[in-house]
């Protein structure tokens, strides 16, 4: 389970910065004047990190 | 003669930075793991600004504004990269490093020549990455002119001042080496932080009010540019899902990357850098902002002028000396990583060529003494390709990055894969760099794949291909070695 938790913390932020975007560009819904397609990677630019350090937490234990 | 202010404050930063980090290294020794690797003793923050310098480069300063200046949604590919490369990064660089650490290894090439158990495919890699690399030092050096030209409003010959300033920085690194290049990334990137913030946030609000404002009236003025084209189209969404995914495997296998992940004190450090470098990516956005600024402010650039858009609108519109300092941090983000990549693919020209295959300069001093000529010798090269041959390479340069990205599958490999032998790796690399320069020079339609995609994949699946089909069997020795790597 633990594996497949940190696979998946690995995955889903490539996923979401490399595939997804190609999907979401467009000029609506804006947050903060930005275009979708601009705050998502900006969102997972915060998250990202998030994730790793999660999975660096879980391989020392 | 007198020189303009912003080139008069280039000068100081440049000088500075310099002085800087040479009063912090002080006396470097003669030993090459301290003049290559700094002694494989750098800690969080000279690794982070290592490693994150390679992302803040000429590149990054001028041409993410300029594709946002005249191009659609699919340049978006360069800030997702930001943070991909670095989930990749996590991924290899921590086993990368182990495994240099374990052999003592000291540059790019070292890797297969040790992986492989070749000298003679170390030289070969030696040498085809020394011409990657050079060409991505005419890049630099291209971006510098741009650069170097505002700051000189228009009164000083900018070829002359990129000469000066490459010279300075090339015997900079002749002196300190790679300890010394990471002191004067730290400046570097201190200042490039300053400056992304006067470009991204000060020169909208400015012009607009808020960032928010400037970005609502660019949606407004041109709303095509924010969405992606279809599947197949030119730039359409292929091309940037495969962009991203060349791009964000390819980022770290470069000689001055590879150079600074050795050049690591832990494997726990390399593992918390690449885990918290895609914050870094968040500077990227400000210049984002600068472009689409600069496309409505000053409309109508075309080609290598969108390059410098926002740099024109500084220079119209607010004091000299803040576009000195934005130009001063832009010139150090050329400098830099241009000097770190000179003195890696130096140290691989004495270690794989002349040690490797010569037996000269063995060890030492000698070894040292040998970079530094290497040093000298490759600068000298790329500023004479530069100064003659630079109208005539526009092709060439745009193989850069695509050539640069096939030495991937080795490494990979290499770390992950205890089957893959060297002709599989050797084979797909000879062919990978091949198809990579063939599309890239002919620019064929590739149904909007991106051509250094196209090559990796053949590369790779060559590779795979190659070694199941030999169906190597390990002698006993290199599997119980393996398995030590992997503990």
């Amino acid at each position: 389970m633990d594996k497949l938790l940190r696979v998946g913390l690995i995955a889903v932020p490539l996923v979401a910065l490399i595939v997804v975007p190609a999907f979401i560009a467009s000029t609506q819904p804006r947050f903060f004047g930005m275009p979708p397609i601009m705050w998502w990677i900006l969102l997972w630019l915060v998250l990202t990190p998030i994730c790793l350090l999660t999975v660096e937490r879980m391989r020392e234990e | 003669m007198s020189l303009p202010v912003p080139m008069l404050i280039v000068a100081g930063v440049v000088l500075g930075t310099i002085a800087f980090a040479l009063l912090v290294v002080r006396r470097l020794g003669s030993d090459p793991t301290q003049f290559i690797l700094g002694g494989r003793s750098f800690g969080a923050i000279l690794l982070w600004v290592l490693m994150g310098g390679e992302l803040y480069t000429t590149f990054t300063f001028l041409r993410i504004a300029g594709w946002v200046y005249g191009r659609g949604a699919e340049i978006y590919y360069v800030m997702a990269v930001s943070g991909a490369a670095y989930i990749v990064a996590y991924l290899y660089l921590p086993r990368l490093w182990r495994f240099a650490k374990e052999r003592e290894l000291l540059t790019f090439a070292d890797f297969f020549a040790a992986r492989y158990q070749s000298k003679v495919f170390g030289a070969f890699v030696a040498l085809l990455s020394t011409c990657t690399e050079a060409l991505a030092l005419l890049v630099y050096l291209t971006g510098l002119q741009i650069i170097l030209g505002i700051a000189g409003l228009g009164a000083i010959d900018s070829a002359h001042a990129v000469f000066i300033a490459f010279g300075l920085i090339t015997l900079f690194v002749f002196t300190a080496g790679l300890r010394g290049m990471a002191w004067a990334s730290v400046v570097k990137d201190s200042l490039m932080l300053a400056a992304v913030v006067v470009v991204g946030f000060v020169l909208p609000i400015a012009f607009f009010g808020s960032p928010a404002a400037m970005l609502d009236r660019a949606i407004a003025v041109r709303p095509h540019d924010f969405n992606i084209g279809a599947w197949t189209a030119g730039n359409g969404k292929l091309w940037y899902i495969s962009t991203t995914i060349l791009n964000a495997v390819g980022f770290f296998v470069g000689v001055g990357a590879v150079a600074a992940t050795y050049a690591a004190k832990s494997e726990q450090t390399v593992r918390r850098n690449a885990a918290l470098l895609p914050l870094y990516g968040l500077m990227i956005v400000p210049l984002f902002f600068a472009g689409y600024m600069a496309s409505l402010v000053l409309p109508g650039l075309h080609g290598r002028q969108s390059d410098s858009a926002y740099l024109r609108v500084l220079q119209a519109h607010f004091p000299l000396w803040l576009l000195g300092m934005v130009c001063a941090a832009g010139t150090l983000a050329g400098l830099l990583p241009a000097a770190t990549r000179l003195l890696a693919t130096a140290s691989q020209l004495m270690k794989n060529i002349l040690d490797d295959i010569f037996g000269i300069a063995k060890e030492g001093a000698a070894q040292t003494w040998a970079t530094r000529g290497f040093i000298i010798l490759v600068a000298a090269t790329a500023l004479c390709l530069w100064l003659f041959l630079r109208a005539s390479l526009v092709d060439l340069l745009l193989f850069v990055y695509n050539g640069a990205t096939q030495f991937a599958p080795g490494i990979l490999f290499g770390l992950f894969w205890k089957r893959v032998t060297l002709a599989p790796v050797a084979i797909g690399l000879v062919i990978g760099e091949g198809v990579a320069f063939v599309l890239t020079v002919h620019r064929f339609p590739l149904a909007g794949f991106n051509p250094g995609f196209v090559a990796l994949a053949l590369n790779t699946g060559m590779v795979v291909l190659l070694t199941f089909a030999l169906r190597v069997r390990l002698p006993k020795a290199q599997k119980s070695d393996w398995d030590l790597r992997r503990a």
